[in-house]
């Protein structure tokens, strides 16, 4: 089954994430900062990355750039989860090479469209 | 419902970010905070602890908000607040508010400060309902990390921490709280840059290194072409610095190195209103 971890400080998203994924039968992995998140990423190595760029300890953006630089860890898909408007995470997605973004409130089919894109389920 | 104000004094760091954390969730910039960056927080910006609000239910003992107020000299500076999603429109914010006013008022304070981000019209609403009025307008911009592309003109010299102040006491204009004079002195990494150019330009830059990132940056000509000067120091900085993250906070709307900044990569993330409340009005 494919690995998906979720990096996300807040538990009430990190469980809609977790149903979410549920009808895709993934393996869910949860991290509630950016320090447990890279920890995880390597214990682990995922098949994909869902990102929140609001974590308390480093934001998104900054550990993003540590799995970039992490030898097992940097070709992996990362797809950021913000509230920035549209412009802005598109920005963010190209400047930090990240690979797509989902709006937060999601919509679940984009959702799923958009792990399918990533992960075979 | 009753509220009580209790003072942040009263509450550990942990538990002040928890409450921080939880008026944030459903932020557009949620900017959540460690305990670590709590407590840097308070440190660097001067917040002072016993006359920054906590609003309690006063019969669950419930926490519904909070607000942090610093204070330099005669100046203080609203900041951190907020309202759990689930207590708004109750009068909790204008609770904190009153508070850290009052609070002002009685120190003999001639200056409130705040910032608010552009477009969160129910904070604005408050500020100017208590006599706030809009400054400047302020840009944060972000770089991720990459090694440019071309090397610096000039000659550039490191201007260590002592160096950096020295610069920074002589900078003409008005900083916002966060990149003031005495934020940098509260800072443990700060440093900065003088460049000089063949045609004559010269000016510096300080910034703040922080374990992940650069950071507050101030930019000041002291002679020649502004955007000559910054593109060619933030040429530098990001060749000595090519695996960081950048962060330029509080950035003047009207700053004229700014097509530097976007020379270089730098992209806006959002913008925030700076509003005063003059004593004086």
């Amino acid at each position: 089954m494919a690995k998906i971890l979720l990096i996300e400080d807040i538990e009430d998203n990190a469980a809609l994430v977790r149903r979410a994924l549920k009808a895709k039968k993934t393996d869910f992995y949860w991290a509630k900062n950016a320090a447990e998140g890279i920890e995880m990423a390597l214990e682990i190595i995922p098949d994909l990355i869902l990102l929140d760029l609001g974590l308390p300890d480093a934001d998104g953006q900054t550990l993003s750039t540590w799995i970039r630089e992490e030898k097992s860890l940097w070709e992996i898909p990362i797809i950021v989860m913000t509230a920035w408007p549209e412009k802005t995470a598109q920005q963010m997605v190209e400047a930090y090479h990240l690979d797509g973004y989902i709006g937060k409130p999601f919509v679940l089919q984009k959702f799923w469209e958009l792990i399918d894109k990533f992960v075979e389920v | 419902m009753g509220t009580k104000i209790i003072p942040a004094s009263q509450f550990t760091t942990e538990e002040l970010t928890d409450f921080y954390n939880e008026t944030r969730v459903d932020y557009l910039v949620p900017m959540p905070m460690s305990v670590d960056v709590m407590a840097e927080y308070i440190h660097d910006f001067d917040v002072d602890l016993d006359i920054s609000p906590i609003v309690q239910d006063s019969e669950t003992g419930q926490f519904l908000g909070l607000g942090m107020l610093g204070v330099r000299g005669e100046n203080t500076w609203v900041t951190r607040l907020g309202v759990s999603p689930a207590s708004r429109r109750r009068g909790a914010g204008a609770s904190i508010m009153d508070s850290m006013l009052e609070a002002s008022q009685k120190m003999g304070t001639k200056k409130t400060i705040l910032e608010v981000i552009k477009n969160n019209t129910p904070a604005q609403t408050l500020f100017e309902k208590n006599s706030f009025t809009k400054t400047r307008e302020l840009l944060v911009l972000r770089r991720a990390p990459m090694r440019p592309p071309l090397s610096p003109e000039g000659h550039i010299a490191w201007l260590y921490r002592k160096d950096a102040l020295k610069a920074l006491r002589s900078y003409p204009h008005h900083l916002t709280w966060i990149n003031a004079l005495k934020s940098m002195e509260n800072a443990s990494m700060f440093q900065g840059f003088h460049i000089e150019l063949k045609d004559g330009t010269r000016g510096w830059l300080v910034y703040r290194h922080k374990k992940h990132s650069i950071t507050h940056f101030v930019f000041h000509t002291e002679r020649g072409n502004p955007v000559k000067m910054a593109r060619n120091i933030l040429l530098y900085l990001h060749l000595q610095y090519h695996r960081m993250d950048a962060y330029a906070e509080n950035i003047f709307a009207d700053d004229p190195h700014l097509p530097a900044f976007f020379d270089l990569g730098y992209f806006e993330a959002f913008r925030r209103i700076e509003m005063i409340r003059d004593i004086k009005i």
